[in-house]
C-alpha cells in the first residue's frame, strides 16, 4: 500500500520536473529572441497601441452617439464600459464608476439581477420594467425594455454580460393614449345611444296604447335632445380631424388679425353659461395688440377654454381673459378661481377625451374634446397651449401666439401702435 | 488585511448594496402605487419584501459568518458591524415599504380623494432622496452625503407633524373620507420611520468613515516612526 | 309585486325618467337616486328589495356604493344589478368581485333589464328559504351534493372532484356571472396558486363531459362564466 502511494508520488515528482525543465528552456529560447528583436516588438507594439486606441475611439464613439443605454460588466461584475445613454438612465458617473462592482452602482435591482444571470448561466434575457430616476416625478416612471447576452472574447471564452436599455416611455405612453381613445369613445358614445334606445323601445313596447301622450312626448324629446349630444360629439371629432389635415397646410401667411374683437367675441359665446352661475368674465386686451393667427379657430379655442372655466367654477366668481406680449409672443391667458386641477392630471388633460372627473364632466355636458381642440388649433398655428394649476385655487390656460411686430418698430412697448 | 478578508469585505459591500437597492426601489414603488392608485405594483412591492427577507437572513449569515472565521480587526471590524447594523435597519425599510403597498390596495379600493390631506408627494420625494443619499453615503464612504441625510430628516419630521392637523381636520369635513383617510395617516407614519432608519444608516457611515480616517493617521505614524 | 321596492341609481336624467318609467310599468315601487352617497343614504334609512346601480356616478362611483353595501350587514343581502357601458369588463367583474349580483351593459333594451331584474329577484327569493339546498336543478343538469353526484339529461356523469365544485357553484346560481376569481376562490378555498388560465381549462374539461347540456356553461368575454338558465 504505502510502496504504492510513494511510487505514485515519485512518478508525479519526475513528471513535474521534466515539465518544469522543458518550460525552463523554452523560457530561456524565448528570451533570448525577445532580446534580438527587441528594438522591432517595441515598434510593433507602439502601432498596434496607436490603432488600438484609435479602435477604441471610434467605438466609443459609436456607442456614445446610441439613444439606447449600453453597460458592459466583467466576469466578477465589474463595469467594464457605459455608454452616455447608460450613464444618463443610471444615474452614474462614468468616470468614477468604471472597475467598480456593479451592485454599489446600478442603483435597480432587475439590471442587477439580469446581468448576474446572464454572467452565471450564459443565457440572453429580455424584460420590461419601470426604472425610476431619482428626483423626478413618482406618477410617470420611465418604462424600460432591457436585453442582456453575455460577452465573450476572441476565442469564445466567456468574459463578461452586456445590457442594452431601452427607454420605451413613450411608445407605451402612446399606445395607452390610443387605447384610451377607443374606450372612450365607445363610452362617451353609448351613453345617448344608450338613452335613446331605452326611449325608443319603451314607446314601441307600448301594445296597449296605454302611453299618455305627454309621456311620448316626452320620451321624444329625449330622442332629439341624445341625438344632438351625439351629434356634438361627432362635431368636435370631425373638427379635430380638419383641424389636423390643416396643421402643416397652411402655418405659413397667416394674417397679423386683431386680437381683442376674437376675445369678445369668444366671451359672448359663453356669456349666457357664465350669468347663470353669476361668473364675471373679465378681458383684459391692449385693442391694437394683433396676432398671426385664423381668427375663427383661435375664437373656437378660448371659447373651449372660457367654457370649461365657467363649468368648473364656483357661483359668484371671475373668469379672466387677459391678452399681451411676451416677447414675441402674442399670448392669451383664460385664469379661473375654480377647483384646479391634480398635478397627475396635468400632463394628460389635453388628450382626446382625457377626463379628470369623467362623470362630472359628463353632467356639465362636456364632450371631453375640447381642451385636444384647444391643443391641436395651437399645433395648427405652430404655436402653443400651457397650463397652470394649483388644486383649490385655480387654473390658468395659455395660448402662446406669434406674435406681429409691425415691421417699422422695434421691440418693447413703443412697438405697439396708438390705438385704434 | 488577508485577502481572504478584503474579499469578504468586498462581497459584504456588494450583498448589502443590492438589498440597498432593492428597499429603495421597494419604497419608490409603494409610493407610486399610493399615488397611481395602482394594485398590481402594490402586490409586486410585497412580493419583493419576501426577497428582502431572505436577503437580509443571507447577509446577516455572512456577516457572523466573516466575524466568526476572520476575526477582523480595527476598521474590518467596525465595517462588518456597521453592515450588520445596516442590514437590519434596511430589513425594517422593506418592511415599511410593504405596510405602506398594503395601505395602496386598501386605497384603491376606496374613492379617490379630491385633494391629500398632506403633501405626500413632497414628503416621499424628500423620504426617498433621504435613503438614496444615505446608500450613496454607504458605497462612497462620503461623510458630506451621510450629514445631508440627517438635515433633510427635519423636513420629514415637519410634514409629518403637521399632517395629524390636517387629516384631523380633513375627517371632520369630510366623516365620509374616514377610512382613507386613516390609511394616509398611516402612510406618513411609515415614511417617518423610514426616513429615522435611512439616519441610522447615515449615522453607522459617519462612524465608519470616521474611523477610516483614524486609522489612516495612525498607518501614517506608524509609517513615519519606522523611518 | 306592488310591494317590490326597487332602488334606481343614475345619474344621466333622461336614462333616469325611462327607467323609472318602465319599472314603474312593471308594477314595482320605485325610488330614484341621482348620486352614491343619495343611494347609500336611501338603502341605509329603508332597504330596498333590490338596487339599478349605474356604476359611472359623479364623485362616489357605482363601485365604492356596491362596496360599501356589500361590507355592511344589514345592506348585504339587498341584490345588486349593475349598468355599465361595453368595454368596461374590468368594472364588471370589480362590481361582480364586490357581491354585485348581475350586470347590463349599455345600450340595453328595457325588456331584457326587466327580465334580468325579475330573474336577480327570483333568486333572492330562493336563498331566504331556510335551510342550504343540497340538491341542485338547472336546465338539464342536475347535482346532488349528499350523493356527490352529477347528471346531465338523465346519465350519470363522472367528474373529478374539482369539476364536481366547479359544476355546484355554477348551477347554485343559474344566470349568475362568476369571475374567473370568483370561481378561483370557490373551489380551492382560496388555496394554492390556481391561474385564471386554470379555471378556463376546467370548464372545457367539464362541457365535454356534460355533452349537449354543457352548451349552457357559456363564456362571458372578459369577465367569466355562468350557467344560462333556460
Amino acid at each position: 500500500m504505502t510502496t504504492w502511494v510513494l511510487s505514485i508520488l515519485l512518478a508525479a515528482a519526475l513528471i513535474a520536473l521534466a515539465v518544469l525543465a522543458v518550460a525552463h528552456r523554452r523560457q530561456l529560447r524565448l528570451l533570448r529572441t525577445l532580446r534580438r528583436s527587441d528594438q522591432q516588438l517595441t515598434t510593433q507594439l507602439r502601432q498596434r497601441l496607436v490603432s488600438e486606441s484609435a479602435r477604441r475611439n471610434e467605438l466609443e464613439a459609436l456607442l456614445g452617439s446610441m439613444a439606447e443605454g449600453v453597460v458592459a460588466v466583467d466576469s466578477s461584475g465589474g463595469l467594464l464600459n457605459l455608454n452616455r445613454a447608460a450613464a444618463a438612465m443610471l444615474r452614474l458617473d462614468r468616470n468614477r464608476t468604471l472597475g467598480q462592482p456593479m451592485q454599489e452602482n446600478i442603483r435597480n435591482s432587475r439590471v442587477q439581477e439580469m446581468l448576474s444571470t446572464t454572467l452565471t448561466e450564459g443565457a440572453a434575457l429580455q424584460d420590461e420594467f419601470e426604472l425610476a430616476i431619482p428626483g423626478e416625478s413618482l406618477d410617470r416612471p420611465h418604462v424600460i425594455q432591457a436585453q442582456t447576452a453575455p460577452l465573450h472574447d476572441g476565442d469564445g471564452e466567456r468574459i463578461g454580460a452586456l445590457a442594452v436599455l431601452h427607454d420605451v416611455t413613450q411608445v407605451r405612453r402612446l399606445e395607452s393614449v390610443r387605447r384610451d381613445f377607443v374606450a372612450n369613445v365607445s363610452h362617451e358614445v353609448k351613453t345617448p345611444v344608450a338613452a335613446i334606445k331605452a326611449a325608443v323601445e319603451t314607446l314601441l313596447d307600448d301594445h296597449a296604447g296605454t302611453m299618455s301622450r305627454d309621456d311620448a312626448v316626452r320620451f321624444l324629446r329625449i330622442v332629439v335632445r341624445q341625438a344632438d349630444r351625439l351629434d356634438a360629439i361627432v362635431e368636435d371629432l370631425l373638427a379635430l380631424a380638419r383641424i389636423e389635415q390643416s396643421e402643416l397646410a397652411d402655418a405659413e401667411g397667416m394674417e397679423a388679425e386683431a386680437v381683442a374683437p376674437v376675445l369678445r367675441s369668444a366671451v359672448e359665446t359663453c356669456q349666457a353659461k357664465a350669468d347663470e352661475k353669476q361668473i364675471a368674465v373679465r378681458i383684459e386686451c391692449d385693442p391694437a395688440l394683433r396676432a398671426h393667427m385664423r381668427t375663427n379657430l383661435i375664437e373656437q379655442a378660448v371659447v373651449n377654454l372660457v367654457d370649461n372655466a365657467v363649468k368648473y367654477s364656483p357661483e359668484q366668481t371671475t373668469v379672466r381673459v387677459h391678452a399681451f406680449t411676451e416677447g414675441d409672443d402674442a399670448v392669451i391667458a383664460v385664469t379661473d378661481q375654480g377647483r384646479g386641477i391634480e398635478p397627475v392630471h396635468l400632463e394628460r388633460i389635453f388628450e382626446r377625451f382625457y377626463r379628470t372627473d369623467r362623470a362630472r364632466s359628463r353632467m356639465l355636458g362636456g364632450t371631453g374634446l375640447g381642451l385636444s381642440i384647444v391643443k391641436h388649433v395651437m399645433e395648427a398655428h405652430r404655436g402653443r397651449v400651457s397650463v397652470d394649476s394649483k388644486p383649490g385655487t385655480g387654473s390658468t390656460f395659455r395660448l402662446h401666439l406669434g406674435a406681429a411686430s409691425d415691421g417699422h418698430a422695434a421691440a418693447g412697448s413703443a412697438a405697439i401702435p396708438p390705438a385704434a | 488585511m488577508s485577502i481572504f478578508l478584503e474579499r469578504q469585505v468586498e462581497k459584504l459591500k456588494k450583498q448589502v448594496m443590492s438589498l440597498g437597492t432593492r428597499c429603495e426601489e421597494s419604497v419608490r414603488d409603494a409610493v407610486a402605487a399610493v399615488l397611481r392608485r395602482d394594485v398590481a405594483l402594490a402586490e409586486r412591492v410585497i412580493e419583493n419584501d419576501k426577497q428582502i427577507d431572505l436577503e437580509e437572513v443571507d447577509l446577516e449569515e455572512e456577516c457572523l459568518h466573516t466575524l466568526a472565521l476572520n476575526q477582523p480587526v480595527a476598521f474590518d471590524l467596525r465595517y462588518v458591524i456597521a453592515v450588520l447594523k445596516i442590514n437590519n435597519d434596511l430589513e425594517r425599510i422593506g418592511d415599511h415599504a410593504k405596510n405602506i403597498a398594503q395601505q395602496a390596495i386598501a386605497l384603491a379600493d376606496e374613492a379617490e380623494l379630491d385633494e391629500m390631506p398632506y403633501d405626500l408627494r413632497t414628503m416621499s420625494q424628500n423620504v426617498i432622496e433621504m435613503l438614496h443619499l444615505a446608500l450613496d453615503a454607504l458605497v462612497q464612504l462620503d461623510t458630506d452625503k451621510a450629514r445631508q441625510v440627517r438635515k433633510k430628516d427635519d423636513t420629514v419630521d415637519t410634514i409629518n407633524a403637521e399632517m395629524y392637523d390636517a387629516v384631523i381636520a380633513a375627517m371632520r369635513r369630510d366623516p365620509h373620507r374616514m377610512e382613507q383617510l386613516v390609511h394616509f395617516m398611516s402612510i406618513s407614519k411609515q415614511l417617518e420611520r423610514i426616513a429615522d432608519h435611512a439616519c441610522n444608516i447615515s449615522k453607522d457611515v459617519l462612524y465608519m468613515a470616521e474611523g477610516e480616517i483614524l486609522r489612516h493617521m495612525r498607518l501614517r505614524r506608524g509609517a513615519a516612526k519606522a523611518t | 309585486m306592488a310591494d317590490t321596492s326597487i332602488l334606481l341609481v343614475e345619474d344621466e336624467r333622461d336614462l333616469l325618467e325611462l327607467l323609472k318609467y318602465n319599472l314603474d310599468r312593471e308594477g314595482y315601487a320605485v325610488r330614484t337616486a341621482e348620486t352614491g352617497e343619495e343611494a347609500l343614504k336611501q338603502v341605509r334609512s329603508d332597504p330596498p328589495d333590490l338596487i339599478l346601480l349605474d356604476l359611472m356616478l359623479p364623485a362616489m362611483d357605482g363601485l365604492e356604493v356596491c362596496r360599501s353595501l356589500k361590507s355592511r350587514d344589514a345592506t348585504a343581502d339587498v341584490p345588486v344589478i349593475m349598468l355599465t357601458a361595453k368595454g368596461e369588463e374590468s368594472d364588471i367583474v370589480r362590481g361582480l368581485e364586490l357581491g354585485a349580483d348581475d350586470y347590463v351593459t349599455k345600450p340595453f333594451s328595457p325588456r331584457v333589464l326587466m327580465a334580468r331584474i325579475q330573474a336577480v329577484l327570483r333568486r333572492a327569493e330562493a336563498m331566504t328559504v331556510p335551510g342550504p339546498t343540497r340538491v341542485h336543478e338547472a336546465g338539464r343538469v342536475h347535482v346532488d351534493l349528499d350523493r356527490h353526484e352529477a347528471s346531465a339529461d338523465g346519465q350519470a356523469v363522472d367528474l373529478t372532484a374539482t369539476e364536481f365544485k366547479l359544476l355546484t357553484l355554477l348551477v347554485s346560481k343559474p344566470g349568475r356571472v362568476f369571475t374567473r376569481q370568483q370561481i378561483i376562490e370557490s373551489i380551492h378555498e382560496g388555496f394554492a396558486a390556481v391561474t385564471d388560465r386554470s379555471v378556463d381549462v376546467q370548464v372545457v374539461a367539464l362541457r365535454r363531459k356534460l355533452g349537449h347540456a354543457g352548451k349552457s356553461i357559456e363564456t362571458i368575454r372578459g369577465v367569466g362564466y355562468r350557467f344560462r338558465e333556460d
